[in-house]
């Protein structure tokens, strides 16, 4: 076993110390140049909201705090472990581990049942079969699809395949969930819903959100606020915790 | 409606790097295929080449019956190549005999023109420079041989000697000559062979990257673009990789089709020449090949525009599918069982069950393995396992449409081992050693006779006859054999104690008892035309048993002795030697050694030699190019979908998947389709194998080789592609992929 989930931090959620931060980050694709300079924190349990307009490198920035692209210059440390330092399988198990992601489709895969894919990152985890389906059901339960469990993916709406990419991506309890406009392909109100959830669940588990949105109305709702313009940082909002505006989970639509 | 070049160009031009690797593949394919489509059709040039050339080396004679030249041909064997020595005399006083095919004048008395291979061959076996009785001083032009590998001699020899015929040119006879191998039979097999892992390949080149295409395509649909347009942009890369992949395969073939010819990887070979494709064939396959590659293309297109705004997942295959199969099955345990009552099944029971097992394996494929990943799926374990049971599960096509060109070659080429099997059987002797006859009856010498007698090698194994038959009854199914050697070598031979057998005694053969022998007496003296006694017919009879001696022609009589003394002075000597080439070679070097005018002629037909060599020639360039082909199919189908699986395999590793456990997933889909598809068309091969062998009945019991064969080429065929594929999953993630479709 890694041992990644016992990383100071990850599961001490009582800790102030920064999750996830990174530092001087800049990213080129040829002459192209996606981020410039990028530094910010993210601690245990925050809902960071990136937003920015189109090109401007929110999610160069969320795919590089995950470790899924190399950093042209500066780092990514989570935990204070620089991710840099990590070989490629070390980065694949903390992402199994540690991280959750939600993608602007579900990409959910067509050959699984809804319930197979929200099991699979336990499965990968090498948690039994078992136990992972148990825990599927539980949140399909939660989040009011059970009853879509054994379908696959093309014979459901794009709202509850997304709604099963969350709970996918929650499946682990990870300790950063990563959504990279995940209300872009729904109406309002399915947008909504996912949102709620992914709010609702990650704060259940004291998980980070970091969210990627062009919807002013939602990155309104994270604890935090980071604008990006032209790959560089230029804004930075602290919200006061609305405790009103957090979801009921009992309220999603079928 | 006019077709919006404007667009299809763009969408070509801006299609980005895995379409471009699309169209290499594709390019490559076609070329594969057309270069295999070159060899096979040379094949069959180089033996209607070989035909022609031989039909126009007849010697013919003169209308006016005032002949130049006299001439013998004589069909012989140096080793297992058969052999061609034509004698050549001229006539006394008649004009000037013109030069044989190739030969640069005709051969001086005493000297000989060779073809260059009986050259070489003399080069490395002297001994046998001998036999021919001149003295090479010409090789023979490629205009005058058959082949490159053709061993043939014009000797020039005395008038008394070239008995066959007389004539004045050497040219084409009138009529048609029958072909050596039947072009039916050659395009029937290189169809099978060549065209049907062809087609396969073809569709497998043709629509590559066909999820993502159908994508493409509803996009346009759904902007409104016309069916004509829409067509247009799936089947231009097709048309770009058809004259692309024509270019490259004509290129390739003008430079390595002569080398292909002259490799001897069919077995034979034929010259270089013969391998050239007309202009306008060439000009034809630049229009055909293009268009018949961007038919393909638009194959499922129908469907898709159909359902222009649904992404439809693939239908369950039907349980229909499967009649053929179970038709098939019946058909084959009636068959087998017939075979068991009758002599002879009936041919269209045979086409009957053939054809269903075939098309059954074929088409069961699909609801075997969703059947069988239906089963499995829910129950697999971890990750990998449900994954790749699922994928079979919900897209068995993809994975068998990999495996369809190697199922296509497994069964056939199972098929055809049986076949070349029964070929062999047909024309060669079987067993590990083969009889070779030494004439002594025009040898004066005793000395010679005795020598021939004592040759080593398979002596123990070394039987002596004497043919007296001719000279009493013209009846070649009656010809009076008698048979010495001592009883060891019986026992030998018979592989069993044959008693009451004593060395010095004459016995008649018991399963002579209806043959010629039954109609004398006892006692009786044989006498040969020249009036001598030379045998006088035995009293006692031995049982030698069903195997017999393996002697061809054997009904006579069995003396009990290896005395040379005791054997009459005209004796044909009949030996078994190891059925190899080396050993024969060996075997006639040392009669040679002897006498050069001693034959040493082994027990083979000569025609059918040729004509066995040519079927194993066609039936091996088939099966390599089959398998090329199968090979290639599975390896760009595998190649493709490992491409068009990079979004799927990004996404993937995003959540922590390990590569190992994206290629075990691929592995298993992989294996298990290749189990339930290569498999069954392996045992469906021996099956149609061995109701062939059945049918013609040169073979008795179950010939294993063929499955071997079949069983090994699905092995092969599976870690040769599967490995490649494999390495390409999980090595690298391209953020691309994180984008929205």
């Amino acid at each position: 076993m890694f041992g990644i989930r016992s990383l100071p931090g990850v599961t001490d959620q009582s800790t102030d110390a920064p999750l996830l931060r990174c530092s001087g980050l800049t990213l080129r694709y040829g002459p192209d140049t996606a981020l410039s300079g990028v530094s910010m924190s993210v601690r245990a349990g925050q809902f960071l909201s990136l937003t920015g307009p189109s090109g401007s490198g929110k999610s160069s920035l969320l795919y590089a705090l995950a470790g899924l692209v190399e950093p042209t210059a500066g780092s990514v440390s989570f935990c204070g472990t620089d991710l840099g330092s990590m070989s490629g399988e070390r980065r694949a198990e903390l992402r199994r581990e540690c991280f959750g992601f939600v993608f602007q489709s579900a990409e959910l895969l067509p050959e699984l049942t809804i319930a197979e894919n929200v099991a699979l990152p336990m499965e990968l985890r090498g948690i039994r079969s078992s136990v992972a389906a148990g825990a599927a059901r539980e949140l399909l339960a939660r989040l009011g699809i059970s009853d879509l469990a054994q379908r696959r993916p093309s014979q459901v709406s794009g709202g509850q395949a997304q709604r099963a990419a969350v709970a996918r991506a929650m499946v682990n309890e990870p300790a950063v969930l990563f959504a990279d406009e995940p209300t872009g392909a729904l109406d309002e109100a399915n947008g909504m819903a996912v949102v709620d959830a992914l709010q609702q669940l990650t704060r259940q588990h004291h998980t980070a959100l970091i969210l990627v949105t062009h919807d002013s109305e939602l990155a309104a709702r994270g604890d935090e606020q980071i604008s990006l313009r032209n790959g560089r940082l230029v804004g930075r909002e602290h919200h006061p915790l609305d405790l009103a505006n957090q979801a009921d989970l009992s309220a999603f639509p079928p | 409606m006019t077709v919006n070049l404007r667009l299809v160009c763009r969408l070509l031009r801006g299609s980005g790097r895995p379409a471009a690797v699309r169209l290499l593949l594709m390019t490559a394919g076609v070329a594969v295929l057309l270069l295999a489509t070159f060899a096979s059709v040379s094949v069959s040039a180089g033996l209607a080449s070989a035909d022609s050339r031989a039909n126009s080396r007849v010697p013919l004679p003169a209308a006016s019956g005032a002949s130049s030249f006299a001439v013998d041909i004589v069909d012989g064997f140096v080793g297992l190549q058969s052999t061609q020595i034509v004698r050549v005399a001229q006539v006394a006083n008649a004009q000037a005999p013109p030069p044989p095919p190739g030969c640069m004048t005709f051969p001086e008395p005493g000297t000989a023109c060779l073809s260059p291979a009986f050259s070489a061959l003399l080069d490395v076996a002297p001994e046998l420079a001998t036999t021919l009785g001149a003295v090479p001083t010409q090789e023979i032009a490629d205009v005058g041989l058959t082949n490159p590998d053709e061993l043939i001699a014009y000797v020039r020899t005395d008038l008394a000697t070239a008995t066959s015929g007389s004539a004045d040119r050497w040219g084409k006879r009138n009529g048609t000559a029958p072909p050596l191998v039947s072009t039916t039979f050659t395009s029937v097999i290189l169809i099978v062979l060549v065209g049907l892992p062809g087609l396969v390949f073809l569709t497998v080149c043709a629509r590559l990257s066909a999820a993502s295409r159908a994508r493409r395509t509803r996009t346009l649909r759904l902007l409104g673009a016309d069916v004509v347009t829409i067509r247009a942009t799936v089947a231009a890369d097709g048309w770009i990789a058809g004259v692309g992949g024509t270019a490259l395969a004509t290129i390739a073939w003008y430079g390595g089709g002569p080398l292909f010819a002259r490799s001897g990887i069919a077995g034979f070979r034929w010259f270089g020449e013969d391998t050239r494709v007309p202009v306008w064939v060439t000009a034809a396959l630049f229009v055909v090949v293009p268009s018949l590659v961007g038919r393909v293309a638009q194959a499922g297109l129908a469907r898709t525009l159909a359902s222009a705004a649904v992404d439809r997942d693939p239908r369950p295959a039907s349980a229909a599918r499967l009649w053929a199969l179970w038709v098939g099955a019946i058909a084959i345990a009636v068959y087998f069982l017939r075979s068991q009552q009758e002599s002879l099944p009936p041919a269209w029971l045979f086409l009957i069950a053939t054809g269903s097992v075939a098309a059954g394996v074929l088409l069961a494929g699909r609801p075997l393995t969703e059947a069988l990943a239906s089963w499995r799926a829910p129950v697999a374990r971890g990750p990998a396992a449900r994954l790749g049971w699922r994928r079979l599960q919900y897209d068995s096509s993809t994975t068998l449409r990999m495996l369809g060109g190697l199922a296509v070659l497994v069964l056939v080429a199972t098929i055809g081992t049986a076949v070349g099997r029964d070929v062999f059987l047909a024309v060669t002797p079987s067993g590990s050693t083969i009889p070779i006859s030494v004439d002594t009856r025009a040898q004066d010498s005793a000395g010679a006779r005795a020598q021939v007698a004592a040759l080593p090698g398979s002596s123990r194994l070394a039987v002596a006859a004497m043919t007296i038959g001719e000279t009493l009854r013209d009846d070649s199914s009656n010809i009076a054999t008698a048979v010495f050697l001592t009883c060891a070598d019986l026992s030998e031979r018979t592989d069993r104690n044959v008693t009451p057998c004593v060395d010095g005694q004459s016995y008649r053969i018991e399963d002579a008892a209806e043959g010629f022998f039954s109609s004398l007496q006892p006692g009786q003296h044989l006498t040969d035309s020249s009036g001598a006694n030379i045998l006088i017919v035995p009293e006692a009879v031995l049982d030698i048993g069903s195997t017999g001696i393996a002697l061809a022609g054997l009904n006579g009589v069995l003396i009990a002795t290896a005395e040379p003394l005791l054997w009459p002075a005209r004796t044909l000597f009949r030996f078994s030697v190891s059925n190899t080439d080396a050993a024969l070679l060996d075997f006639q070097k040392r009669v040679a050694a002897i006498d050069p005018s001693l034959v040493a002629a082994p027990d083979i037909d000569v025609d059918g030699q040729r004509v066995y060599i040519a079927i194993t020639g066609i039936l091996r360039t088939g099966l390599i190019l089959g398998l090329i082909l199968g090979l290639g199919a599975f390896v760009v189908a595998a190649l493709d979908r490992a491409v068009e699986r990079q979004r799927e395999v990004a996404h993937l590793t995003a959540i922590g998947a390990r590569a190992h456990t994206l290629r075990s997933a691929q592995a298993r889909q992989l294996m298990v389709g290749a189990a339930v598809t290569l498999i069954p068309a392996a045992l469906a091969g021996q099956l149609i194998g061995q109701a062939y062998l059945a049918l013609s009945g040169l073979y008795a019991g179950w010939y294993w080789p063929s499955l071997e064969v079949g069983i090994g080429l699905a092995l092969v065929g599976c870690l040769v592609a599967t490995i490649p594929a494999l390495a390409l999953y999980g090595r690298r993630t391209d953020y691309a992929h994180f984008a929205a479709p």
